[in-house]
């Protein structure tokens, strides 16, 4: 059984213990009936069964076959770095304004994860933040963030 | 040699003059160039857009625009019944361009419910204005048995926990207002909470599944029209002009003042030149007929306080949840 | 009939150049809005509320009614180009119509959708012109233990989506359910499952859920071909077959009968009736194994269900002045911030502005058809674009989506995470519509059990009252029980035959 089943198996079992534990400062059963935490005992319970039925059922599994499941070095790089830049932006975003930051996003993503030529890259970059920020500010009424640091407001960004 | 001395002193002397007198204006400088024109004053709304705070919200931005001659925008920062809005409120720069949107009784039972691990407080807003009452009401349907709020009462206190009255929320103003009349004539309710909104509640009384619906003047506005629903009773001190006719619970008997209401707010620490002119602004615009009429139209009841009337309300308001807010909790 | 001259009446308004003008206007911003992930109808309808002050009430809500219902054609593109739900409704369509677009045949699904799409709010129109009074009484039936009984019906199900593996999707049935527990619970108002934050009081936001579980795996399972061409395959012909017509044309009448239906009872969204059009067709299908690969019933069913869900949640709000949704209630302060009272009163004051706005309705429909079939040319086009240029411009469009929900960071960072589950639950083959299901049907279902039980303060036998919501619980049991025998037998005749 490959690696990963185990890893998810055991990740759900996770949850279903957390769950569980979770439910227990929550009220079983109120006056009126289930209380908060009635269904998430139960459900809790109920996942932690089926996840080590799961991860049985695979067990059993005769199966030679090698299992390359994650594609290998540069592929599995360019997913995590996909994830990474993501969060950065998700995280940045109030801290350097989102022109700057979708700016550097863009950038990277495409020019190097992408890999398209500098032109493109710059043009589809500077759509994609300011360009869309005009937008949505002008014609949407959304207003998207700001740079919140000192030095990066005045700049207007 | 003298003359330089003298020279030399008073040159100090003026130093220090124009050193004491820069240390001493800013806070009026400021005050003066208060809004500065280019700046955006933004309004923090945590509801969503379309709701009815945001588009009472909305209405005094495009007057205040006029009156402070800036741009003054909406922002929505909708979430944990507002209490994101309330947060970033308390953490915003105290310099009279943010200001927010405060609700009860959300904006009270954020940070008085422990559960909700609220970092502000009271302490954290000045009260800028009071902008909007909504008072509650209680309401059947026009083929129901009931003809009179009394008959209501006395019926729910015959039959406790029989009678069934629908709320937004365990802790929405409509539960808030049914506890305090149980506390006041002893009767009990079976409470049945629509925390999705108010719509489903309308269609479960229209359909016939709830007894007596109580919610808000703005609610039943289409419906009192067409005739369908008999308005039992308004909570406040005087009868509303959406229901001509129709007596307040104090008239009948019971003194009960429930409103959901929405207000502004700044962030504690923002000068009081600055308060001034914001709410003198809010003042001019609310005063104004166009405003009026607006608000009117979405069925809104105005009613302004001032900073110095809002604190006590604000006050007051606060002390009442206080006490009923363990009783949600049963 | 009173009818048809009422309806006469308002079409001789609703044809005015300038209103057809109006309804062309919001059916193009409503389709634009309904691409943009993330901008809902709510927030589209209620931006736009400023622009129509100047307009007389009868543009003006034409106008808007056409955006509302609008937001449900452009949502679909996005789903089948792209696999990114344009919002919470087009979720489903993301299912079949991507993988029909993978081979080649996205310009039929996407006509098809406009086409099921146009039948479906021409249906609900239809419905509320001849029969708005009898249906609304029947909406009003609908109250906490009904609506309890037929969520439970919808969830039982379930089982019907299990597929090749049972025990998997019962796993991601419940998955989705805990996801739906997390935020402050119906019955005593405290956190659930929200880490100490905030954001998460409300629960954990649908949109940016689906748009990480399918829009952001789609990226990451592309990146890791190094972003080759994705769509390699040919697109075919734009107009469908045949045959795709014979095949659809089942899934649109039961769709446009469930939209409607379920578009008159207020809490029920649109992303519920597109789900419970799917597992519908699902079931009635005589190859339901099928479904997951890209099959026309799949699109025709929700899509239509989707749109005339839509437009049957207008008729509360004309004939009770009860708005059935969120984005209704913002049309309903349109009508009233014009000085309009929406009811049946507004009938007999204004019947000119009532019969107006619904022939419009009509016209609205037509127009979008009319919009979007030559449109999905393209559409197909944009697919021509380098996908290691595409695939950026689509993740900022999902970033900003997935912010402007509720201005909020922090949903981006759920559709991250979520993007990166999907992912690793597409590699294990795990299905994902019974996550969708659970979720958007768990609240609901919860919440309704708690209402019901406050309403007869703890008694169970509120349900066996009621004789609809009898008549559904019995039916959902069938659907969970059937299904169960099924597989033992199917077990045991493994093992005997072993």
């Amino acid at each position: 059984m490959p690696l990963i089943y185990l890893f998810v198996g055991l990740g759900f079992l996770c949850i279903s213990i957390y769950v569980v534990w979770e439910s227990k400062n929550l009220e079983y059963y109120t006056k009126l009936g289930p209380g908060g935490g009635f269904f998430p005992f139960w459900l809790g319970i109920i996942m932690g069964g089926l996840s080590l039925g799961w991860l049985l059922q695979e067990i059993r599994v005769k199966d030679k076959r090698e299992f390359h499941f994650f594609p290998e070095g540069a592929d599995i790089i360019r997913i995590i770095l996909t994830v990474l830049a993501l969060v950065g932006t998700a995280c940045f975003m109030n801290f350097l304004g989102f022109k700057l930051t979708m700016f550097f996003f863009l950038m990277f993503l495409i020019k190097i994860l992408g890999k398209q030529s500098l032109i493109s890259t710059f043009l589809v970059a500077f759509l994609g933040s300011f360009g869309v920020y005009y937008l949505f500010a002008n014609y949407l009424d959304v207003m998207l963030p700001k740079a919140t640091i000192k030095f990066l407001s005045n700049l207007g960004l | 040699m003298q003359i330089q001395n003298y020279f030399a002193r008073i040159r100090t002397l003026i130093n220090i003059a124009f050193f004491l007198i820069f240390l001493g204006f800013p806070s009026i400088s400021i005050a003066l160039d208060f809004p500065q024109k280019g700046k955006t004053i933004q309004i923090l709304v945590g509801f969503a857009a379309g709701g009815s705070s945001d588009v009472g919200a909305r209405i005094l931005a495009s007057g205040l625009e006029k009156e402070l001659g800036t741009s003054v925008l909406v922002v929505n920062k909708p979430g944990a019944s507002g209490q994101i809005a309330y947060t970033m409120l308390s953490q915003a720069p105290p310099d009279g361009y943010t200001i927010g949107n405060t609700n009860f009784p959300s904006a009270v039972v954020t940070y008085l419910d422990p559960a909700r691990k609220a970092t502000y407080n009271r302490k954290n807003f000045i009260p800028l204005a009071l902008h909007v009452i909504d008072p509650g009401l209680f309401a059947v349907k026009k083929d129901s048995p009931f003809k009179t709020l009394r008959e209501v009462i006395e019926a729910a206190k015959a039959n406790p926990k029989k009678i069934k009255i629908c709320t937004t929320g365990i802790q929405s103003d409509e539960a808030f207002a049914i506890l305090q009349l149980q506390k006041m004539t002893g009767a009990q309710f079976a409470m049945v909470h629509f925390s999705q909104g108010i719509a489903p509640a309308m269609t479960a009384f229209l359909g016939g599944k709830i007894d007596v619906f109580c919610g808000n003047v703005g609610d039943l506005i289409a419906q009192f029209k067409s005739g369908e629903v008999r308005i039992l009773g308004i909570m406040d001190e005087k009868p509303s002009p959406f229901y001509p006719g129709v007596k307040t619970f104090e008239e009948q008997g019971y003194k009960l003042y429930n409103a959901s209401s929405r207000g502004f707010a700044a962030p504690a620490g923002t000068p009081k030149e600055i308060i001034n002119i914001l709410s003198e602004a809010i003042k001019k615009v609310v005063a104004s007929e166009e405003h009026k009429k607006r608000m009117a139209d979405m069925g809104l009841t105005l009613r302004y306080m001032d900073p110095i009337q809002y604190a006590k309300y604000w006050d007051d308001y606060e002390a009442i949840i206080k006490e009923l807010l363990p009783l949600t909790k049963e | 009939m009173e009818a048809i001259h009422n309806l006469l009446l308002g079409f001789s308004i609703a044809l005015t150049p300038q209103n057809i003008l109006f309804a062309f206007i919001g059916s193009v911003l409503g389709t634009l809005i309904g691409v943009l992930p993330g901008i809902g109808p709510v927030a589209g309808v209620a931006m736009l509320i400023p622009l129509t002050f100047q307009m007389t009430p009868t543009g003006a809500i034409i106008m808007l009614t056409a955006l509302f219902y609008g937001t449900q054609y452009g949502g679909t593109i996005t789903s089948v180009l792209l696999n990114v739900p344009g919002e919470a409704a087009s979720a489903i369509t993301c299912i079949e119509g991507y993988q029909m677009a993978k081979k080649g045949r996205g310009g039929v699904a996407l006509s098809i959708a406009a086409i099921g799409s146009f039948f479906g709010g021409t249906f609900a129109t239809i419905a509320l012109v001849l029969a708005a009074g009898p249906l609304t009484r029947f909406a009003l039936e609908f109250g906490p233990v009904e609506f309890f009984a037929l969520i439970t019906l919808g969830i039982s199900l379930l089982m019907g989506l299990a597929g090749k593996s049972m025990i998997k999707a019962l796993m991601m049935g419940i998955f989705g359910l805990l996801l739906a527990m997390i935020g402050m619970d119906p019955v005593s108002g405290i956190p659930r499952f929200t880490f100490g934050r905030m954001e998460l009081m409300d629960g954990i936001g649908f949109v940016p859920v689906i748009m990480g579980l399918f829009g952001l795996a789609e990226i990451l399972m592309n990146a890791e071909k190094q972003f080759s061409q994705v769509f390699i395959e040919k697109m075919s012909s734009l107009i469908p077959t045949c045959k795709d017509f014979r095949d659809s044309f089942g899934p649109i009448l039961r769709g446009s009968l469930i939209g409607t239906l379920l578009g008159l009872v207020p809490g029920m969204t649109g992303s519920a009736s597109s789900f419970l059009s799917y597992i519908a067709e699902r079931k009635v299908s005589k190859h339901p194994e099928r479904f997951g690969s890209g099959v026309i019933e799949g699109v025709a069913g929700p899509e239509t269900a989707n749109n005339a869900h839509a437009n049957g949640a207008l008729i509360p709000l004309f004939t009770l002045g009860i708005p059935a949704s969120p984005t209704v209630a913002v049309i309903m302060g349109a009508f009233m911030m014009h000085g309009l009272i929406p009811g049946p009163f507004l009938f007999k004051e204004h019947p000119e502005v009532a019969w107006g706005v619904i022939a419009s309705f009509y016209i609205g429909n037509v127009i979008l058809l009319i919009l979007n079939l030559p449109l999905v040319g393209i559409w197909i086009k944009i697919l021509k674009i380098p996908y290691g240029l595409l695939f950026g411009i689509i993740l900022t469009f999902m970033v900003v989506g997935a912010y402007s929900i509720s201005n909020s960071a922090f949903d981006v960072l759920i559709m991250t995470i979520f993007g990166v589950i999907g992912y690793i639950l597409r590699k294990l083959d795990f299905p994902l519509a019974p996550v969708v299901l659970t979720l958007i049907l768990g609240p609901l279902m919860e919440r309704s059990l708690r209402q019901s039980l406050e309403m007869s303060q703890g008694d169970f036998r509120i349900f066996l009252e009621s004789p609809i919501a009898l008549v559904l619980l019995i039916l959902a049991s069938v659907f969970m029980i059937a299904p169960t025998f099924k597989f033992i037998k199917k077990k045991k005749s493994v093992i005997s035959g072993e």
